[in-house]
């Protein structure tokens, strides 16, 4: 900030944040980066597989304990989370299991507590997000981090829609899948290198590609018009490293946009072996995580 | 008796014939010379109100010229966070203040980020803020008023303005039309968003956004009969923003675009009798906007909101025995408004809400689409009872309140929409007691009963509650003004305010359909302000004002007080301004206690958003650090040809570049915190050329 006399621009100048951006994609210590649920999305009472991947500097597999517990509590509207803040007291969390990964019931009252269905007459129903989903929190407790909740999508069908609409959302619907990483790849300077023999000091642009379909097309209940409407998800993804630097720590691909894979820019090291994870989800939920150690030669 | 009918019989007829003056009323006789003037027995002023002309409020240091923005200063008034309304008043939300010019309502004082009032300053011929426990003749409002009067235009010759500035350019001129007509028309453009990025500041609307502003009027003022006026006043404004960051990644992008705006059509009606009786009627119409379309990643917000609204104002006031003054009257308005929302459920924040800076909305999803309107009907009454050196005036009020809300329930499919309707009538007696001690030194006391609608976005089936009531509240207040010269006095109020049935968020896990918000809210807030003013003597003039208040709210039946969002204990304003021949200096220091603000005492971490949200701990237990800030002005005057003048000014603003918080922010997985900065020192010249 300049100490000097300015006009009207200073205003703005001076009313910004402080720079308080940290590197969110180095792995300093253990971390959670991500929980898939198998299938993606699943009906009341169906079982799911859940997987806590878990990164460790040095690109170890993660040892410790994992517990799994299912939060019954629905979130108050007014407040601003994504779960109740009655998911961190104890009781209201049912345990599902300490190993890793964990097989789970999804309970059988989901939809009703936390969907569409009507639990009694004159109460609100829980709201979707905007793929139209709704979601059983599942909180995943790792030693020494702090607590994250993973949202399992329930298959509730179409909310508040008329019944003609229902019908022809519950025909139409494809249950969420989850994506998966087909490959990586790594260019420096316009050229191909190889992950494992990365140059010194280098700027690589690493692409992860999935399969077009892994970008699903499913219908979304609208309820603006109160009619059915095709969507594709978007895709998201999010780059660790546990060494050298990211240019960013995430990247996406908007719903409109075909690709089929995103990029970063990796700064390597001088030297030695870094490792890197890459989450990719997709917007119903979706995860599949690819752990992969670079190679920077000497 | 006979008196007292013949004033309610002539209030009851005002309407009527001033609804017909422009078509139905005969030429008026030629007036004898242009020495018209309207009087009348004038509402008092209260202790506490704050009375300052147009031009000593334009002159005062960090004003930037624009009187209206002396309203920041004054006592009762709370220190606002840059961009925030300044007009949060004895512990009161911005919202529950209303702003009237020449009586008519308008939405908002100022552009956005308050940069600028709405009303152009060569309008405005005096701004009185009174914060709380005002009289019977105004209501809906648990917070306090802002009156703007207009000027009265100049009856010799043309005149006019031209204010070229770094932040705007304004300009009007006025002229007299034939023996009895003024008319007068001016405008103002703001270009600061424009001429930023054109001087190579980006990123500049990362925080708050620069706002693309104007507004505009037009006045022309009749001379009827012999102590008769009409007056007719438009008023228009528009603010918009846009705002984009992470553009680089749409899973992270934030957009946002708002629109707001007013237009207001107003005819004044004024009628001096011989008997002293004075008689103002005063209908509007007018129409406001307010959408804001945003994106946060891939979750919409919406916005948007279309109202047309309308309003009445009549009043006679006039002595009915040598010690006994009464006014009757009518004070009606009304709002028809068409919605629609879309978006999180938490968006946008209410007082009360526990969140920080910058926090994302939930990823629920709501939409919906209602109509609703509130019509306000208040007939009123007081008597101004003098008893020797005590005044007393009893008041009555009554608001009766149509609520009407278009759908009661959520849509579900094509159900037919089922209407919610309410209409409900508060008496309101307000009582308020002058005691003169002696020449100098004047004692008074007021208290009253208050109420306020819900405002129309509330009145949702999804977002809010179709049978939201409206909020009531008791203010008291009692103060001593001591005129020690001709020219410099003090005011020293103690104040007390109780407001029930606010509105806040249903806290229940599993809530009443239709029900988001609940009429559970109590607010209390008390305090003293005092206010030395020294009138220009010798080309000195300035105050000091000063306010120690504590202000609270609880949003649950049983719960526990806790602060409210805005309240701060302290605020100082010391203002003062020297002429010294053709230069003026002015130089203003403020002080205030920093905001209560909700600490974070953890974080857990959303896996499927792979964002990292906050856990609070209790609410609104930490505070900003205080504001402190010194301004100064210089302005240098010369005499052209013509009756011309013209003015150069400039304006430092935050002289010692104090880095004032405004806000914390933190990183996005809360681990460390820093402080949003208020302005650093800033500099505003401007050139002005006047007849």
């Amino acid at each position: 900030m300049k100490h000097a006399v300015v006009f009207a621009g200073a205003l703005v100048l001076a009313a910004c944040k402080p720079d308080l951006a940290g590197d969110d994609a180095l792995v300093t210590s253990t971390r959670l980066l991500a929980v898939r649920g198998e299938p993606a999305e699943t009906a009341p009472g169906a079982t799911a597989t859940y997987t806590a991947f878990i990164a460790v500097p040095g690109g170890d597999d993660y040892a410790g304990a994992v517990r799994y517990a299912f939060c019954d509590a629905l979130k108050p509207p007014a407040e601003n989370a994504v779960v109740a803040s009655a998911c961190r007291d104890a009781s209201t969390l049912t345990d599902v299991g300490t190993t890793n990964p964990v097989v789970a019931k999804t309970p059988a009252d989901a939809c009703s507590t936390f969907g569409p269905v009507t639990r009694s007459t004159g109460f609100r129903t829980a709201a979707p997000d905007e793929t139209g989903g709704y979601y059983q929190p599942l909180r995943v407790d790792v030693p020494h981090v702090a607590p994250a909740f993973h949202l399992a999508r329930l298959s509730c069908g179409a909310g508040q829609a008329a019944a003609d609409v229902a019908t022809e959302f519950a025909a139409r619907y494809h249950a969420n899948e989850n994506p998966h990483i087909s490959g990586l790849n790594g260019t420096a300077a316009s050229r191909s290198v190889s992950l494992d023999a990365l140059p010194s000091n280098a700027r690589v642009t690493l692409t992860v590609h999935w399969a077009k379909a892994d970008a699903e097309k499913y219908v979304s209940y609208d309820a603006d018009s109160a009619s059915l409407v095709d969507r594709r998800e978007s895709m998201q993804l999010a780059w660790y490293v546990d060494g050298g630097a990211l240019e960013t720590e995430s990247t996406s691909v908007a719903e409109s946009d075909p690709a089929t894979s995103s990029s970063n820019v990796f700064f390597a090291p001088a030297s030695g072996e870094i490792h890197l994870w890459v989450v990719l989800r997709d917007a119903r939920g979706g995860v599949d995580v690819l752990s992969r150690t670079l190679v920077v030669a000497r | 008796m006979c008196r007292d009918a013949r004033l309610g019989a002539r209030l009851g007829v005002l309407v009527v014939v001033s609804a017909g003056l422009a078509n139905a009323a005969p030429p008026p006789p030629p007036l004898p010379n242009d020495d018209v003037v309207v009087r009348g027995v004038r509402p008092k002023e209260e202790t506490w109100d704050a009375r300052f002309g147009g031009p000593e409020a334009a002159g005062t240091a960090g004003a930037e010229g624009d009187p209206a923005k002396i309203v920041e200063d004054l006592p009762g008034v709370a220190h606002a966070s840059l961009g925030a309304d300044p007009l949060v008043l004895w512990g009161s939300s911005s919202s529950d203040t209303r702003i009237l010019v020449d009586g008519v309502e308008i939405p908002s004082l100022f552009h956005g980020g308050a940069l600028r009032s709405t009303i152009d300053g060569d309008l405005v011929g005096a701004l009185t803020l009174t914060p709380g426990a005002y009289g019977a003749g105004y209501g809906r409002a648990l917070g306090g008023l802002v009156r703007i009067d207009t000027r009265e235009l100049p009856r010799d010759g043309w005149h006019g303005a031209l204010d070229v500035n770094v932040l705007d350019s304004s300009a009007w001129v006025g002229a007299p039309v034939g023996e009895r007509t003024r008319i007068a028309a001016g405008g103002r453009v703001g270009y600061l968003d424009r001429t930023l990025p054109a001087v190579g500041v980006d990123h500049a609307n990362d925080v708050f956004p620069i706002p693309s502003y104007g507004d505009y009027f037009a006045k022309a003022q009749m001379d009827l009969r012999a102590g008769e006026s009409l007056d007719a006043l438009l008023l228009g404004s528009h603010d918009s923003t846009t705002t984009t960051a992470n553009e680089e990644d749409p899973a992270h992008v934030l957009e946002s675009a708002t629109r707001t705006g007013f237009e207001r059509l107003s005819l004044r009606y004024r009628r001096t009798l011989g008997d002293g009786a004075h008689v103002e009627v005063t209908p509007w119409v007018g129409r406001d906007v307010n959408t804001y379309d945003a994106h946060f990643g891939a979750n919409p917000e919406r916005l948007d909101e279309h109202d047309v609204r309308w309003g009445l104002r009549a009043e006679e006031r006039a002595p009915v025995a040598r010690t006994v003054t009464v006014a009757l009257g009518m004070d009606a308005t009304g709002t028809h408004a068409a919605l629609e929302r879309r978006g999180s459920l938490t968006l946008p924040p209410r007082e009360g809400d526990v969140t920080v800076f910058g926090q994302g909305p939930g990823s629920d999803s709501s939409s919906d689409r209602f109509d609703a309107a509130i019509v306000d009907v208040a007939p009123y009454a007081s008597l101004d009872w003098a008893l020797g050196p005590v005044n007393v005036e009893p008041a009555l009020r009554v608001d009766g309140y149509l609520v009407d809300a278009s759908r009661k329930t959520p849509r579900v499919g094509q159900t037919p929409s089922i209407g919610a309707s309410s209409l409900v009538a508060y008496v309101e007696p307000r009582l308020s007691v002058r005691a003169r001690l002696s020449s100098r030194v004047t004692v008074l006391a007021s208290a009253g009963l208050y109420s306020e609608p819900p405002a129309p976005a509330d009145l949702g089936a999804v977002f809010g509650t179709p049978t939201l009531h409206a909020s009531s509240g008791e203010h008291a207040s009692v103060g001593e003004a001591v005129e020690l010269s001709r020219t410099l006095s003090a005011t020293l109020t103690g104040f007390y305010k109780w407001m029930s049935g606010l509105p806040v968020r249903d806290p229940s896990a599993i809530e009443e359909l239709a029900h988001a918000l609940v009429g559970n809210g109590v607010g209390r807030s008390y305090g003293v302000q005092f206010l030395l003013r020294q009138k220009p003597w010798h080309g000195f003039s300035g105050f000091l004002a000063y306010t120690l208040s504590r202000s609270e709210r609880r949003d649950t039946t049983g719960g526990a007080f806790r602060l409210f969002d805005e309240d701060e204990p302290e605020v100082v304003t010391v203002a003062a301004n020297q002429v010294l021949g053709a230069y003026t200096l002015g130089i203003r220091v403020r002080y205030a206690s920093g905001q209560p603000r909700t600490p974070v005492i953890g974080t857990f971490y959303d896996e499927k958003d792979d964002v990292t949200e906050p856990v609070f701990g209790a609410q609104n237990s930490l505070r900003l650090p205080a504001f402190f800030q010194l301004d100064v002005r210089a302005a240098r005057r010369f005499v052209l040809p013509g009756d011309m003048t013209l003015s150069v000014y400039a304006e430092a603003l935050n002289v010692i570049d104090r880095r004032n918080a405004d806000d914390y922010v933190y990183d996005t997985r809360y681990a460390r915190r820093g402080t949003i900065s208020n302005i650093p020192i800033l500099g505003v010249v401007g050139v002005r050329v006047e007849r």
